[in-house]
């Protein structure tokens, strides 16, 4: 997980260096287990394509990344802030003062000895491994959960302004005209003032071309154009993320390409992107990073001339067969 | 027996009691009308009570108090609710205002059940991806339901509403039990002065009747409208 080049950088830099870190989630819907245990980071600057068989939780660990959907376990942190609730299992300050970990001690050498470091990594790697820690473990543990919070914890509603979400139906509010879908958060948020908000928006219409269609209602436009619109909603926020959930998976053919090319303005001015396709071609073409994904777990990740140049898992080589 | 229309029309012309008719038809019409505005921020508070995710003890209990609201409005006859507002709740609480205000206020309360339960179908049917890119900007649940889910909530439901106005307007007819001069009363007010009851009855009847077709003919018009703006 650590990187050669930020090894020789002091943990205060590290933290600070803007990015999204997700850190061993898990997400259940009811019974059905759909992320297993799942660690990557995605760093300033980066494009990083998901891809992956349908069902695989693609969706579901891009929407982790904005907590449209919320973990059933593991952190989410964004900008070396935490926007998930902290999960014990991750901070040891929390393991070692659990009642847990105190019982486990005492068993072993006795009430009132002080363990040995050594005995103290072996607990919290058994608590680890066991999924020992209950709901409640005392006063202790209580208190350095909400220190760790107090600490790091960001209001997701502050946190998402700074990550743009493009859904793969769209989803342009259809009871306001493309302007008023641009201007809306931005000026709701007092982020930027009506007259600036209209300017910047008028300025990403002209852009991409669709100036005219200001005043429109979304249901008037094409589905190229309605993306495309979307993209541009989020850009009005000036994010410093991108999320794509399958941008261009609900697009008539022919509507496709006009999308994917703005997409690659975007990352050609230096935007971080995640991206999960299906369109192959793109990820080669404009990814940093891809991520195949199956079963709810990164199988394999790396550049994008070794993922589709050189695949080592046998079920990347059999996803890439079927679908290139 | 038979039907003397000359009465009747003496009385309704002659003696001018068609000013009292409609001076009812206007109170019949201000009483359902803001029973129905009432009716539709009630209905809208206690749906969204209802539907907040929030695992919070607060809106646990404000979910709670949407059913028990929904239940006893819905549980219990419209003239009671009527009679225990007018006689009961304003005298305890000491308000006093007008009968016409009184019974606007009891349909108010009394539309709010059922516009909550419209009201709560009309928020789930609007698309989940809706509120989702709301919030994705950053924008959070209340901004997200105001600026987006409830316009399109609201107008999904606009012919629903519409029933509920029409049902409104035929209730209201219940008003006089609280001395309200509406326009049934103003009709038995002619029969009883003119003895002439069957002339007065149907007449009431017919202007029940234009009255509601013509608001059904308005909300038709407006749903049709709708759907043209809506065409893609
Ligand atoms: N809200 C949900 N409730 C229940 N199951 C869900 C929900 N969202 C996704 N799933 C399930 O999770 C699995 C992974 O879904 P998803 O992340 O959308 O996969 P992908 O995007 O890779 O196709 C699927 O089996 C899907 O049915
Ligand atoms: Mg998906």
């Amino acid at each position: 997980m650590i990187n050669a080049d930020k090894s020789n950088l002091s943990p205060a830099e590290d933290i600070r260096e803007p990015m999204i870190e997700i850190k061993n989630i898990y997400k259940n819907f009811g019974s059905l287990e759909v992320l297993k245990g799942l660690s990557t980071t995605v760093k300033k600057g980066e494009k990083v394509a998901i891809i992956g068989p349908s069902g695989s939780g693609k969706s579901t660990l891009l929407r982790c990344m904005n907590l449209l959907e919320e973990p059933t376990y593991g952190e989410v942190w964004l900008d070396g802030k935490l926007i998930t609730p902290p999960d014990p299992y991750l901070h040891r300050s929390v393991i070692e003062s659990s009642r847990t970990a105190k019982k486990l001690c005492a068993s072993i050498v006795g009430k009132g000895v002080e363990p040995t470091q050594q005995l103290l990594d072996d607990i919290v790697a058994k608590i680890k491994k066991e999924d020992l820690l209950r709901k409640y473990e005392g006063r202790a543990a209580s208190r350095e959960m909400r220190l760790i919070r107090k600490q790091n914890f960001i209001n997701i509603n502050v946190a998402r302004r700074k990550m743009g979400m493009v859904f793969q139906n769209v989803n342009l509010f259809n009871n306001m005209t493309v302007m008023q879908n641009l201007v809306c958060a931005p000026v709701k948020l007092k982020i930027k003032t009506p007259e600036k908000a209209q300017k910047d928006a008028l300025a990403l219409l002209e852009r991409i071309g669709l100036s005219d269609k200001k005043d429109e209602y979304p249901q008037k436009l094409s589905g190229g154009q309605r993306q495309r619109i979307a993209i541009v909603r989020s850009l009005c926020m000036d994010p410093e993320y991108m999320l794509f959930d399958e941008p261009t998976s609900a697009l008539d053919p022919e509507m496709v390409g006009e999308v994917l090319s703005l997409m690659k303005d975007l990352a050609d001015d230096g935007m971080t992107m995640v991206i999960v396709t299906h369109e192959m071609g793109f990820a080669r073409e404009v990814a940093t990073r891809v991520i195949f994904m199956d079963g709810g777990s990164i199988v394999e990740e790396g550049t994008p001339d070794k993922i589709f140049g050189a695949p080592e898992n046998e079920r990347l080589r059999d996803f890439l067969s079927k679908v290139l | 027996m038979s039907i003397n229309w000359g009465l009747f029309w003496d009385q309704f012309y002659g003696a001018e009691a068609y000013k009292a008719v409609l001076a009812g038809l206007r109170t019949t019409l201000i009483i359902a009308l803001g029973g129905l505005l009432i009716g539709l921020v009630i209905g809208s508070i206690l749906a969204i009570f209802k539907l907040v995710p929030s695992k919070k003890i607060v809106f646990r209990v404000l979910a709670a108090v949407s059913n028990v609201y929904v239940a006893v409005f819905r549980g219990t006859p419209m003239v009671v609710q009527l009679l225990i507002i007018h006689y009961v709740l304003f005298p305890l609480a000491g308000i006093s205002i007008s009968s016409v205000a009184e019974a606007t206020v009891a349909f108010g309360l009394n539309s709010g059940a059922y516009i909550c339960e419209i009201m709560r179908g009309g928020i789930l049917s609007v698309d989940k991806g809706q509120s989702e890119a709301g919030r994705a900007l950053g924008l959070n649940y209340s901004q997200t339901l105001i600026s987006v889910v409830l316009p399109q909530a609201v107008k999904n439901v606009i012919p629903t509403l519409g029933n509920e106005f029409i049902a409104l307007i035929k209730e209201t007819s219940v008003v006089s039990f609280i001395a309200v001069v509406d326009v049934t009363r103003a009709f038995q007010n002619m029969a009883n002065s003119t003895f002439e009851y069957m002339a007065s009855y149907i007449m009431l009847a017919l202007v029940y009747l234009v009255l509601v077709l013509v608001i059904t003919f308005i909300i038709r018009f407006a749903e049709r409208r709708m759907r043209v703006s809506d065409q893609r």
